[in-house]
């Protein structure tokens, strides 16, 4: 992925990690874009922009764990692990 | 005495579009100094619960719509029920009961009243062995409604054009819904979904008659119904919606 090439460039770059995280949001692989959400605010508490997508990822965020609670209280998913990660999307 | 009217004359609705257009324009600025340097946008999909817990409820049969207005003569409630079960398959959720498979199945008469009555309801569901019933009603009719524009209306004697407004009637396609959704078994309402009565302005030729199609006509209640419809069954299912997230420019 082109935006893991820049973090490795510059670990310390907020925008690039936005960036990853969105890509990793639009994938559905919710764990990863926490982690890289997460570091743009840490990198650049006062940034708008981050945040704002933080608090939406967040919302979807919830959702898709509210989903996977509920497929795994199901009887017919009882033993099947079933993650947020790339649960739904694509791209 | 003579009367100028200047070449354009907006009706209410147009002057409400053109007060929009000028809000664009001034905020077309803004949104280009934005997208210079606010970095780009991207659209994602987000994956939208349904409003209500439709897992238990695995059969489906959509009855045909009530006219309000008890006119049994035209088949529009048949129309309204064929989009919803159309929707419905659409979106592989659940087993929508074919119009045949109900119209053979069932030997009870269906009006407004009945189906208030969760006794009643229950019966269809056991009949048809359905998990859940969709019951509607609809009012779809036509009314004249006046609309308001403005003229400027050139004066001799004070040699200045003054505004003047007008009043012309327009033919209203009018549809007001209620939509239940009922369990089969309990024969209580799960969901209950009026949306706000719909207007359409009837299409008219620059000559003033009606265009085809236009009227109480089965292609004007498609056109007019479809939103309604699709929003109600999107409270029935999980559905796809795009957000926006904000890359940073590097």
């Amino acid at each position: 992925m082109h935006w893991k090439h820049l973090i490795e460039m510059d670990p310390d770059n907020a925008q690039v990690h936005n960036n990853l995280g969105v890509a990793y949001e639009s994938r559905g692989k919710f764990d990863a874009a926490m982690a890289e959400y997460r570091m743009a605010i840490e990198l650049d508490p006062d940034n708008k922009t981050y945040m704002r997508n933080y608090v939406k990822f967040k919302r979807n965020y919830e959702r898709a764990r509210k989903r996977d609670e509920i497929r795994k209280s199901r009887p017919e998913f009882q033993g099947q692990t079933v993650g947020t990660e790339g649960a739904q999307h694509e791209t | 005495m003579k009367l100028k009217i200047l070449s354009l004359v907006f009706d209410m609705q147009n002057q409400k579009r053109l007060r929009l257009m000028s809000y664009v324009f001034c905020l077309l600025p803004f949104a280009l100094f934005l997208g210079c340097y606010g970095g780009e946008s991207v659209k994602i999909k987000v994956l939208m619960d349904s409003k209500i817990d439709m897992q238990k409820y695995r059969t489906i049969a959509v009855m045909d719509f009530i006219d309000t207005r008890d006119n049994s003569v035209t088949d529009q409630g048949t129309i309204l029920a064929r989009m919803v079960r159309k929707q419905l398959r659409r979106s592989k959720e659940f087993q929508v009961l074919d119009e045949k498979d109900i119209d053979l199945v069932l030997d009870e008469e269906i009006d407004k009243d009945r189906i208030e009555e969760p006794e009643f309801l229950i019966s269809i569901s056991d009949q048809l062995e359905a998990d859940a019933l969709i019951v509607g009603t609809f009012d779809f009719y036509q009314m004249d409604q006046p609309v308001s524009y403005m003229v400027e209306r050139y004066s001799p004697k004070t040699r200045r054009y003054n505004p003047e407004t007008r009043t012309y009637v327009q033919r209203v396609n009018r549809l007001a819904l209620h939509i239940k959704v009922v369990n089969g078994s309990t024969g209580k309402t799960i969901l209950d979904y009026t949306p706000a009565s719909r207007d359409v302005p009837e299409l008219r030729s620059i000559w003033g008659q009606a265009l085809s199609g236009s009227g109480s006509s089965p292609a004007t209640l498609r056109g007019i119904a479809a939103g309604p419809l699709t929003a109600f069954v999107l409270n029935l299912v999980p559905h796809y919606q795009h957000e926006q997230r904000k890359l940073a420019r590097l």
